[in-house]
């Protein structure tokens, strides 16, 4: 056996009507003010609602910052670490998807690391001071952010996705409501949902892939592929909620641990670059990184091992290997297919406006992204590009 | 009547960590003395390495360092190729680390018993610095240690 690591401390509070312990989660942290952390349109659509009432009901102090924008920025980071010291907060509440999760990990490290510009923190391990508590109430089932280590900030000026990683961004408590997520349209559940299909994917083929990441995989695709759908047909379906935002928390605490590969490294690229949000450039680029892989020979075996979490009535008929793989990577297109004809969710590039003149820089920005490290192959610039053009 | 703990472990065959050999340390001093010179030689001769070395700013600096072993060796990158800076170089004129957790480690990827790949997987180094420097500085070497040690076993898989 490889040796291997796997760290994932976070305390998990899922369930319905989970929020309701939130004043006890606070006591249990030591926390006397949070500072809840939320987007503009959660405010308005009154999901806030069921973390501010808890807290108003419990005569707990708050400050409230509503404006973190769907795509961060390394300058909302710092309105939000001074927003933090400036009403004198001990911990953090982030209720929201990934960019409001992400944002509030790194206002925290940029306040531990003595006020430093979150900027400077960029890149691996550079994080070394414990941070005060965050406690993340994730909004969509997706980025797993409640559970990772990792915080993904866009730099506006260099159109780039800034990854930061330390152990020191996990954050410390997790809590899952499926009310939260009830009101989330189905073209976002359905992107969000195979942005979390795709981190387990990716963890279970990385080159950092271990025993107990790969369970964490499993168990995650199989609660995603059976609840995805059900959440983009009927919303209100509280116990599919509930499995697909845990199944998203699982391949969280899965790739947190194996890290990513070659579709997140396009993907990144594709965001800062082109502006696509993340969970759409994962579901038009995931089909077809498998594809590559297959056709040259990458992870042979590895992708047939997940046909029966994604599809068990496909796995169940005696298929070899190479037959396993073939049709797990089929089942893929098949799905975001399904996808685009039922809820409209693009599935090619050019419907999301990029150009063919844009495909050169996204690559060359692709090899350098610190997942293309985790991808069992080194990629060159003529492959990514391929890859991209096949998503064109 | 069960045997008491002390009788067990007196039956047991007895383990011990290996003593590290004065051969090993000696090795990756060696290496480390010798690096500069390699990436110097590679980025002249491999196009694989010359390509690294112009994704990386002029003035470029990074670390290699083993625990507990003390600073290894620093690198800058020049117009054309590298140079060696002083040990004593202040960590804030260096943009990039990278430090081998164990002296045993750096001597298993130096010496091509394991794969820079194979290492990663194993988190047998950690690294300090932005993330697209540390993709290339990491080609760099894999470039490098493919060439010197492409005939072991760990190469051919």
């Amino acid at each position: 056996m490889n040796s291997f690591e796997f760290h994932c401390p976070t305390k998990i509070v899922c369930g319905k009507n989970a929020l309701r312990k939130l004043p006890q989660i606070l006591e249990e942290s030591n926390v006397t003010k949070p500072l809840l952390v939320t987007d503009a349109n959660l405010l308005a659509l009154g999901v806030c609602e069921h973390a501010i009432a808890p807290l108003e009901e419990n005569g707990i102090a708050f400050a409230q910052f509503s404006d973190v924008p769907p795509d961060s920025s390394l300058d909302v980071v710092n309105r939000v670490a001074n927003l933090y010291k400036e009403a004198g907060c001990d911990g953090f509440i982030a209720l929201g998807g990934g960019s409001v999760i992400d944002t509030t990990k790194g206002a925290a490290a940029s306040i531990a690391m003595d006020g430093k510009e979150f900027e400077k923190l960029q890149g691996a391990e550079i994080i070394t001071c414990d941070l005060d508590p965050i406690i993340a109430v994730p909004t969509t089932a997706g980025t797993g952010s409640e559970v990772t280590l990792v915080a993904v900030v866009k730099d506006q000026e260099a159109h780039a996705k800034l990854s930061f990683t330390s152990y020191k961004l996990v954050p410390h408590v997790a809590v899952i409501d499926p009310q939260l997520t009830t009101s989330l349209p189905a073209r976002l559940t359905a992107t969000t949902g195979i942005d979390a299909l795709t981190h387990a994917v990716e963890a279970y083929t990385s080159v950092q892939k271990n025993p107990v990441s790969d369970a964490f995989a499993h168990e995650a695709i199989r609660l995603i592929s059976q609840n995805l759908i059900e959440c983009c047909q009927n919303g209100k379906n509280a116990d599919a909620r509930c499995e697909l935002a845990l199944g998203s928390l699982m391949a969280g605490a899965s790739f947190s641990n194996a890290m990513v590969g070659i579709v997140h490294a396009l993907g990144h690229s594709l965001g800062g670059l082109c502006g696509i949000p993340h969970g759409q450039a994962m579901m038009l680029l995931l089909p077809h990184c498998v594809r590559w892989n297959l056709d040259h020979g990458y992870h042979t075996g590895l992708y047939g091992q997940l046909l029966g979490d994604l599809r068990p009535d496909k796995a169940s008929r005696g298929l070899t290997p190479r037959q396993a793989d073939e049709a797990f990577c089929s089942e893929l297109f098949a799905q975001n297919e399904f996808l685009n004809r039922s809820f409209g969710v693009p599935i090619t590039l050019k419907e999301l406006g990029v150009t063919t003149d844009q495909l050169a820089d996204v690559a060359r920005q692709a090899r350098y992204d610190g997942s293309a490290l985790y991808n069992c192959q080194e990629f060159s610039l003529e492959e990514a590009q391929e890859i991209l053009e096949a998503a064109f | 009547m069960t045997q008491s703990t002390s009788d067990q472990t007196t039956a047991l065959p007895r383990t011990r960590p290996i003593k590290r050999g004065k051969f090993r340390t000696f090795y990756v001093k060696a290496l480390l003395f010798c690096l500069p010179l390699a990436v110097a030689f590679f980025t002249l001769i491999s196009k694989k390495a010359r390509q690294e070395h112009a994704y990386l700013p002029a003035g470029f600096a990074f670390a290699l360092d083993v625990r507990g072993f003390g600073r290894g060796v620093v690198l800058q990158r020049t117009k054309r190729n590298w140079r060696s800076l002083k040990k004593t170089t202040p960590a804030s004129h260096i943009d990039y680390i990278i430090e081998f957790r164990d002296l045993d480690f750096a001597f298993e990827v130096f010496s091509g018993s394991i794969t820079l790949k194979k290492a990663l997987a194993g988190r047998l180094f950690a690294t300090y610095g932005p993330n697209d420097k540390g993709v290339a500085i990491t080609y760099l070497f894999h470039a490098i240690l493919n060439t010197l040690f492409g005939w072991r076993k760990a190469y051919r898989r």
